[in-house]
């Protein structure tokens, strides 16, 4: 059985095969034999060799978590969808300095559509959990759309504005 | 006589610790709760439980009409606030007063007086405390607020008059930041406490931040607590609270204490309060604000003294005199607390909403867990994102580190993602070892703290593997195939898919 875990950006592949408590697993080129006994859904006890550690695995529909030595990793598994990852995954998209970093509400907006700005110019603010989060300019440009007033309630990752091309 | 029925006006850990006193002592508990929080410890545990509907926080928690129709419905005698919504709002007081109800803190003129920031420096400055120098005067004009600003000099500090908790607190560095810092100082103190005024304050370089913990009964008798030392602040918010502190000698612990029940007789204070001061490097001290109500970090007292201190908040305010005098305030060992909070410190500590899907926490002699959630709980955004605190105690310092190091290792929290890895390395940071931190410490050592690795260890991915390989899902495993024939695993057989 082959599988890809993705975890900040980087994909991990290991092939398993099971044999009552035995896994045969090879990873990075290596292989290992463990023992695993579940002590109850989720918490494993994994015989590494002599070494033995504990984990818990606990899923969601689109995420796996697993706690491991003090903490806590969130894998999501790469389904079979033709899509080819190798090594890192792309790096952050070019818009993605626009995107709200947290649900919440829209307070101030700073900026209208034609202004220019330079690089730390507070363009939106939005309150969160009391706290303010402040959408600045990464760079010098002219502000082409703003997509959200005063009041708005914005999701994460929702785009703010867009700015024009980098010169 | 004591009460038989009280109201808990708050929600999260804080809501739990006063249901868990009031059960102790044989009080009836009542719990409010919005919308968002049905399903949460603090419904489920107290004797009764009204629902407040819209879990927006002026439609719930900050409501008062609501809140006081609940304890007229429910003839609960009492109200405790608990900190923050309602615990420092003097009309809340007032409104309990007038109908009746007896508020489980400080009257509404002394919460009044001390939630005005200015004119409890004021107050306490005639009474003979020492403040740290700035502009409290009433003009909020910005124009007014920048040219007092540059005169005090850079750096400064922009607070909320009405503030508390690092809402509407901004430090500003120089001259250019300062308009930003002042405007969006005074809209997150309008957001957070209805009143947009703020002040400003001299910026004191490398302070610690100290604080005193008060009793006082409405018979006159004041005592004080000890110190709690939380300097370990990120963005103003306290992170991790340690007593004793390891900057105060024995007199300079004695004067404080002085001051600060001083400044408690001063204003005539009663039930559960805190003094807070800075103190400078050269160990002076200046009263910063008192805090009307009980503190989120009293756990830390209640290890080093014994004391229960929510319980004598009832006591006190059924009429009770205190029966603990100062001299019998011995504080043993050393006590540590860590806040955890629904923050990502991958992402810049951004609070984090989900829900929890696996829950596990640390359990031993003098460990101490204070959970505002449980299993299948949902995380929402419109409260603070603190989930819970963890405190310890030890016999020394390096014990109690020692102790918080392993119990943060154990403390599980799955589904939504927390500041613990952060707490495990600031607590195993050399200079935190060493004591002695300022409120600059997590800026200096921590500034653009990521984890430090951001790779998936071999085990967690083997355990990944193990896991479905137990609980196979086809549309996960990448390709089915016959092992690789040159795969030393041929010999192994055929494996199986589904269990």
């Amino acid at each position: 059985m082959f599988l890809k875990y993705e975890h900040n950006g980087n994909v991990y592949r290991v092939e398993v095969e099971r044999d009552g408590d035995k896994y045969y697993l090879t990873y990075e080129g290596d292989m290992y034999t463990v023992i695993a006994t579940e002590i109850e859904r989720g918490y494993l006890k994994i015989d590494l060799g002599g070494r033995e550690i504990k984990c818990v695995v606990s899923e969601t529909e689109d995420s796996k978590y697993i706690f491991f030595n003090g903490e806590v990793f969130q894998v999501s598994p790469i389904a079979l969808t033709g899509r080819k990852f190798d090594g890192k995954i792309g790096t952050a998209d070019k818009d993605s300095d626009f995107k709200s970093p947290i649900s919440g509400k829209v307070v101030k907006v700073e900026v209208e559509e034609g202004d220019e700005v330079s690089a730390g110019d507070v363009m939106m603010v939005i309150e969160a959990m009391k706290m303010e989060y402040l959408i600045k300019a990464p760079r010098g440009g002219v502000v082409e759309k703003v997509n959200f007033s005063p009041g708005d309630q914005i999701e994460i990752g929702e785009e703010t504005l867009v700015m024009s091309e980098e010169e | 006589m004591m009460f038989k029925k009280v109201l808990i006006a708050n929600r999260g850990e804080i809501a739990v610790r006063v249901i868990k006193a009031c059960q102790e002592m044989g009080i009836t508990t009542v719990a409010v709760y919005s919308d968002a929080d049905k399903n949460t410890p603090h419904v489920h545990m107290a004797d009764e439980a009204v629902s407040l509907g819209d879990p927006t926080p002026s439609e719930s928690y900050l409501n008062i009409q609501k809140i006081l129709d609940v304890a007229q419905s429910t003839g609960a005698e009492a109200v405790h606030p608990g900190y923050g919504f309602l615990a420092e709002n003097p009309d809340f007081a007032k409104s309990c007063e007038d109908l009746g109800i007896k508020f489980i803190g400080p009257s509404a003129e002394v919460i009044a007086l001390m939630g005005n920031k200015i004119k409890a420096k004021k107050t306490m400055e005639d009474s003979g405390l020492r403040i740290i120098p700035g502009y409290h005067g009433d003009r909020q004009d910005i124009s007014v607020l920048m040219e007092k600003g540059k005169s005090i000099g850079f750096p400064l500090m922009v607070k909320a008059t009405s503030g508390g908790g690092g809402k509407g607190m901004k430090i500003v560095r120089e001259e250019s930041e300062l308009k930003n810092a002042i405007e969006s100082a005074q809209r997150e103190a309008k957001s957070a406490f209805g009143d947009s005024s703020v002040y400003l304050e001299k910026y004191l370089r490398e302070p610690k931040h100290i604080e005193f913990q008060i009793l006082a009964d409405e018979h006159g008798n004041v005592i004080h607590l000890n110190e709690r030392d939380c300097s370990v602040q990120r963005r103003h918010q306290k992170i991790i609270e340690e007593t004793p502190s390891t900057a105060l000698s024995h007199e300079l612990r004695q004067s404080m204490g002085e001051a600060a029940v001083k400044a408690a007789e001063a204003v005539g204070y009663t039930n559960a309060g805190t003094v807070e001061f800075m103190v400078d490097s050269d160990l002076g001290f200046y009263f910063l604000e008192m805090n009307t109500r009980l503190q989120v970090e009293h756990p830390v007292t209640e290890a080093s003294t014994g004391i229960d201190i929510v319980k004598w908040q009832l006591k006190i305010a059924s009429g009770v005199e205190l029966s603990l005098r100062q001299e019998e305030i011995r504080p043993h060992g050393h006590a540590l607390e860590c806040r955890i909070y629904a923050e990502d410190p991958s992402k810049g500590f951004l609070p984090c909403t989900g829900t929890v899907k696996k829950l596990e926490v640390p359990e031993g002699p003098n460990i101490r867990n204070d959970l505002g959630i449980s299993e299948s709980v949902v995380i929402t955004p419109y409260y603070d994102p603190m989930l819970g605190k963890l405190t310890v105690k030890g016999e020394n310092r390096d014990d109690c580190i020692e102790k918080m190091k392993w119990a943060l290792s154990r403390f599980m929290v799955i589904g939504v993602a927390t500041n613990i890895p952060f707490l495990k390395e600031v607590i195993d940071h050399e200079a935190f070892r060493r004591g002695g931190i300022t409120t600059n410490f997590l800026e200096r050592y921590f500034e653009n703290w990521t984890k430090v690795s951001q790779e998936l260890p071999k085990e967690a991915v083997f355990a990944l593997a193990v896991y479905d390989a137990m609980y196979p899902k086809r549309d996960e495993v990448v390709k089915y195939k016959e092992p690789d024939p040159h795969s030393p695993w041929k010999s192994a057989g055929r494996w199986r898919i589904g269990v």
